[in-house]
Formats: C-alpha cells, sequence, structure tokens
C-alpha cells in the first residue's frame, strides 16, 4: 500500500486547539522547511525553526526537515521515484548505534508505466521536500545521547547534524 | 460420540489389580459448559472434538455460552459397573484423563504447552467418581499453537473413550466499508476470497457489520484517515476485529524547493517519465508558475503551454508547447523553461492506524484492469493483517528493515515489502510458523476500538 502504511506516521497531540498538528512523514513546503535559491542544487536539513543543532526530548517525535533539488545525473541516475533512494542516516554516539531508513512511509508501488525516452528537450532538475520524524522512519530505541544526521541521495549528501535527546 | 476402543494409551497402571467385581466401564464421555448465570455444571454435551478458539474470552458475548472460545474445555465422564449389582455406589472409583497430541503439532515451550488442570502442567488427570458414577469435572488446556490437535482420553480398568480432534484455531471480525465512487456505485474490495487466505495459519475470518458506504472524496490526504476510519467503525466485535476500507484516492501534496528547469531543444517537450500532479483542488492548480529564459531574465510564460498528457488516468507527463513562438527551440538554439508545480504523492493504502486498513481502490481502478486492482487488493489486505498479527518481528530469520518497516525478505511471502502483481497473497513458511505461534493477547491492543460516529 505502497506497502500500505507499514511506517507509523505521527500525529502530536496539541496542547491547544490552535496549534497545527503534523503529520510525519510529510512533503509539502513547512514553515520549517530550508530554503532554495532558485536554481540551487543539493540537499539541505535542518531542525525546526531552521536550528542546525537541536536538544529534542526522549519521548517526543524528532522531526528532521529537508528538501533536495537533484540535478540531470541523477535524475538519469534514479530514473523516476526518486524519493525512494534519499536514504537517512542516523549514528548514536554512545552506543555507536546506527540506524537508517528512507523518507518515504511506505515502498512504492512498482511502476506502471515504464519510462520513455524525453522528447524535444530534458528536464535538468527535480526535487521535493520531505519532513520525518527520525525516530519513527529510523527504528530508533530512544536512547538518551547524542546523535549525528545524514541525508543521501547516490552521491549527493547534506551537511550532518547533530541532536542530543535528553 | 466419543469413540470406544483398544487402550491408544496404555493401561494405566492404577487400575492393575483391580478384581473384576470391582471393576468398572466407562459408558459416557461428555463436555461441560461452564457459564455465569447458569448451574453451569449440568450443561454438558457430547465430547467430539471441534475447533477451539483460544484467543477469544468464553464470557464475551452476554448471555451465551461458548465452549469453543478460549483455551480450556472441561470435560467429565460416567462409569457402571462392569459386573455384578449394578446398583452399587460408584463412588470412590477413578477415571484417567489423558490427551493424544498429532504428530504433526509443533514444539512447545512452557505455558505453551498443552495440559490438564494448568497450561503445560500434567499429561493426565486422575479423576474419581461420585456415588452416581459421574467424574469431578476434569480441565484441559489446549496449546496456544494455531493448528495443533488433541484428542482427549477417559480410560478405566475395562475400556476407554476417545473424543474427536480438537484443533487451536484463532477467530477475528472484520468489518467492510466501502466508499461511494465517483459517478455512481461503490469502490467494492474483493474480500471474499479474505477468509480462504488466513485458513493455512488457523485464523477464522466472519465478516461483521454494515457497509456504511461513506459519501465519495475523491482525495484523502493522509492527515485526514484516521479520523474518516474512526468514524465508519463499527466495532461490534472489539477487541477481536478490525475494518477494511476502500477509499477512492489517497494522496499527499508534494511540493518542490526551487522551480523545475527544463532544456527544451524542439517546438514541443513531452516528459519521459510520468507522475502524478495534485489535480484535487482544480485540474489546473497542480501548476503554480510557468517562465522561459530570454538571454538572462525569466518571462512569464502562459500557463496554457504547458499540459498534462497521457492516456493513463493517473500518471501524466507534463508537455511544453512553445511551437509558436517567432523562433521556436531547436538542438541549436535551446530554449529554458522552469515550472513551479505541485506533486501528488499517491498511496495504495495505509494501515498505520489500527485497527483499520484503508484500500485506495479509486487509484488502483484508474492505473490498472479491474483483475489486477482486485489481486493487488487482497494481497495487501492479507499483508496489513500480517503487520496487525505481529509481522515481521527482528526475531525472523527472514526479518529485513526496508523503508516502509519491518518486512521479510522473501519475494514468496505475502509479507514482502514490493507491492506489485507478482506478490503472492500466502505467508512463506518462515512467517506462517510465526502466526500460528501469535499470542493474540499480546496483539489485542491492535484490533481494540471504539464504536464510531457515523456507523
Amino acid at each position: 500500500m505502497g506497502a500500505a502504511g507499514c511506517a507509523a506516521s505521527v500525529r502530536p497531540t496539541p496542547s491547544s486547539e490552535k496549534e497545527t498538528v503534523m503529520i510525519f512523514p510529510n512533503y509539502d513546503k513547512t514553515p520549517d522547511s530550508p530554503q532554495f535559491a532558485e536554481g540551487e542544487l543539493g540537499i539541505k536539513i535542518c531542525f525546526a525553526g531552521s536550528k542546525s543543532a537541536i536538544v529534542l526530548p526522549e519521548n517526543g517525535p524528532w522531526p528532521l526537515f529537508g528538501g533536495y533539488m537533484a540535478g540531470r545525473d541523477i535524475i538519469e541516475e534514479f530514473t523516476e521515484d526518486i524519493d525512494a533512494h534519499v536514504l537517512l542516516a542516523v549514528t548514536h554516539k554512545e552506543s555507536r548505534g546506527i540506524f537508517a531508513g528512507g523518507i518515504l512511509k511506505d515502498e512504492p508501488l512498482a511502476r506502471l508505466t515504464p519510462p520513455e525516452p524525453e522528447t524535444g528537450g530534458m528536464k535538468m532538475t527535480a526535487g521535493s521536500y520531505f519532513a520525518v520524524d527520525l525516530r519513527q522512519q529510523c527504528r530508533i530505541p530512544g536512547q538518551k545521547g547524542k546523535y549525528w544526521v545524514i541525508v543521501l541521495l547516490g552521491r549527493m549528501t547534506s551537511p550532518v547534524l547533530e541532536f542530543e535527546v535528553r | 460420540m466419543p469413540s470406544v476402543g483398544p487402550f491408544s494409551t496404555g493401561r494405566s497402571t492404577e487400575f492393575v489389580g483391580v478384581r473384576p467385581e470391582d471393576q468398572i466401564k466407562l459408558i459416557e464421555l461428555v463436555e461441560v459448559i461452564p457459564y455465569e448465570g447458569f448451574d453451569a455444571w449440568q450443561i454438558v454435551q457430547r465430547a467430539q472434538g471441534r475447533r477451539q478458539y483460544i484467543n477469544l474470552d468464553s464470557q464475551m458475548i452476554p448471555n451465551e455460552a461458548h465452549p469453543e472460545f478460549g483455551r480450556c474445555i472441561h470435560f467429565k465422564a460416567r462409569v457402571a459397573w462392569a459386573a455384578g449389582d449394578p446398583a452399587r455406589p460408584l463412588d470412590g472409583k477413578y477415571v484417567r484423563f489423558s490427551f493424544l497430541p498429532d504428530p504433526g503439532n509443533l514444539p512447545a515451550q512452557g505455558d505453551q504447552r498443552a495440559g490438564f488442570d494448568a497450561p503445560g502442567d500434567c499429561g493426565n488427570d486422575i479423576a474419581p467418581t461420585d456415588a452416581d458414577g459421574w467424574t469431578k469435572v476434569s480441565v484441559f488446556y489446549v496449546s496456544t499453537i494455531g493448528g495443533d490437535k488433541f484428542d482427549i482420553v477417559a480410560s478405566c480398568e475395562t475400556n476407554e473413550m476417545k473424543t474427536g480432534n480438537y484443533v487451536v484455531w484463532r477467530k477475528l471480525w472484520y468489518e467492510v466499508d466501502t466508499m461511494k465512487k465517483r459517478g455512481g456505485g461503490t469502490l467494492d474490495l474483493d474480500h471474499p476470497q479474505l477468509p480462504g487466505l488466513l485458513d493455512p495459519c488457523f485464523i477464522e475470518l466472519v465478516q461483521k457489520g454494515t457497509d456504511n458506504q461513506p459519501e465519495n472524496k475523491w482525495n484523502l490526504q493522509t492527515s485526514e484517515l484516521h479520523d474518516f476510519a474512526d468514524d465508519y467503525f463499527g466495532a461490534e466485535a472489539s477487541p477481536y476485529q478490525f475494518q477494511e476500507v476502500a477509499i477512492d484516492h489517497q494522496a499527499d501534496k508534494k511540493a518542490i524547493p526551487s522551480p523545475v528547469e527544463i532544456k527544451v531543444t524542439a517546438s514541443v517537450y513531452t516528459d519521459g517519465t510520468t507522475q502524478s500532479y495534485w489535480v484535487y483542488d482544480g485540474p489546473t492548480d497542480w501548476l503554480k508558475r510557468a517562465e522561459y529564459k530570454v538571454a538572462i531574465d525569466w518571462q512569464s510564460l502562459d500557463n496554457s503551454r504547458v499540459t498534462l498528457v497521457g492516456s493513463d488516468p493517473i500518471l501524466k507527463k507534463i508537455r511544453v508547447d512553445l511551437s509558436s513562438f517567432t523562433v521556436p527551440p531547436s538542438a541549436t538554439n535551446p530554449i529554458m523553461v522552469r515550472l513551479d508545480y505541485l506533486l501528488a504523492k499517491e498511496w495504495v493504502g495505509d494501515g498505520t492506524y489500527k485497527p483499520h486498513s484503508l484500500v485506495a481502490m479509486g487509484y488502483l481502478l484508474d492505473g490498472h484492469s479491474a483483475a489486477d486492482a482486485k489481486k493487488l487488493t487482497y494481497v495487501a489486505m492479507v499483508h496489513e493483517l500480517g503487520h496487525l498479527l505481529g509481522l515481521v518481528p527482528t526475531t525472523s530469520p527472514k526479518y529485513v528493515l526496508t523503508p516502509g518497516g519491518a518486512h521479510c525478505n522473501d519475494t514468496d511471502c505475502v509479507m514482502y515489502a514490493s507491492n506489485s502483481l507478482t506478490r503472492p497473497a500466502a505467508f512463506c513458511s518462515v512467517c506462517r510458523e510465526i502466526v500460528l505461534r501469535t499470542d493474540f493477547a499480546a496483539v489485542e491492543s491492535n484490533f481494540t476500538h471504539g464504536k464510531g460516529s457515523k456507523a
């Protein structure tokens, strides 16, 4: 379903009715999404409030906001459904644990129509936003401590960000 | 009727040396049904074997006795004098209850095992008789492993009686709600196959409740699913009931951080790949902005020059038509175009919010034949039920962690991650044994739910 809903989506309980409940993962632009200049390529990630480092609670969601813009080389490498190849990698300092996941909540359905050659030109860029709960998406047990996170798409990588769980 | 025959369990030592005039014979072997509100020990029925639904509570349905629910089965036997004065009191005699496990039963440990008086406790029970020849009630616990079979044997010094197979089963109910279609009818789920697909796991599925036929909504975003499913769930048999819901589409908005650039080298450009674009708020709302580059400046391009094309109702290609330009683009004179648009991230369905399983039947029917859509549907339903039952645990030798969660690495298993027409509807032998051994008490929370407001 993809393979239906295998990864859990997080629905934080709002403390007031005016708060917006964010569902993870999602792929729309949010106020916390990183900014890209027009034509800029790469992977950008940040925490809420555009922070590059953050302290997160042990039992809450661990949101990471990101986006990528890929050039022609990535488009040719992965053709369609580039999102399925975006990988999250998280390491935990104290336990030396390594956790990984994707940005999709499910496996995509097998391609219905095979890709054909573009005619009359070529698409030079492609991209997407994403917002994920690292703890759910990478199935991290939730230990306290220091973590590092990086996002990869083929040879394209994001900066490494650090977060601490207390 | 229980069978009477030679000593299948061997003559017990407590019967050796009994004088012929003191010997008894078995004449009746029955089940006793304990039930609150009745003088339960008077309710008896033939002891002849049946399915025993171990995950259900024997008291779960008010004012109904269900001896086939739960792990315990209660027996008693009646004896008479084998010879001599039949009117003599029979108190003080003994009947031995024991069980014969089927050779095909899976190995069990500890409390998983069958036994008398307590799980795995004892292989037999020596039951004394009263003056009328009835034994005390003997309590037998079947094992916890689906598919295990047991015969119960009552024996005395002259004969024995045996029941038929008591077979360990589990039982769940499922409700089907089918959203109305755009244009009439409903988005039907191919669920009649579903119960048969779970028989090899000794799980009996029974449809229950009303199809509440929700009004059509072309697309439900992921954030709307839980409340939608909650509203229509009857939950009559909670905590043993799950819900299968057919919806039209489940798609989320997918924005791009920067407009996509296209190098147009002919008067008309057509994309080689297809995508699902956000047409759910209106057929032209997917395209936010179109521009083309003149020298170093970007100029606005009329949106009408950018269209979605293709025969597939879901997956479309972008086409940019610059044929009316004074100097149309060419290989030697390309024109850069950039488009800011919204995509739709389509999902086949969702099983995140237990015990709801939603299938985007409209999406499947838009992109597949009816037969293929049906197959994808019932395979997805079995797959999601597997997750509700706890598959795939990390202890499985075939466990693999994928972006979508814990799955089986066997491509011939329904718990394989990839959702395609080649994925079968059956569990592999490893996953099947895990399901046979599933402790339903441990997954009960996955099936626990209240009734919805529109059910």
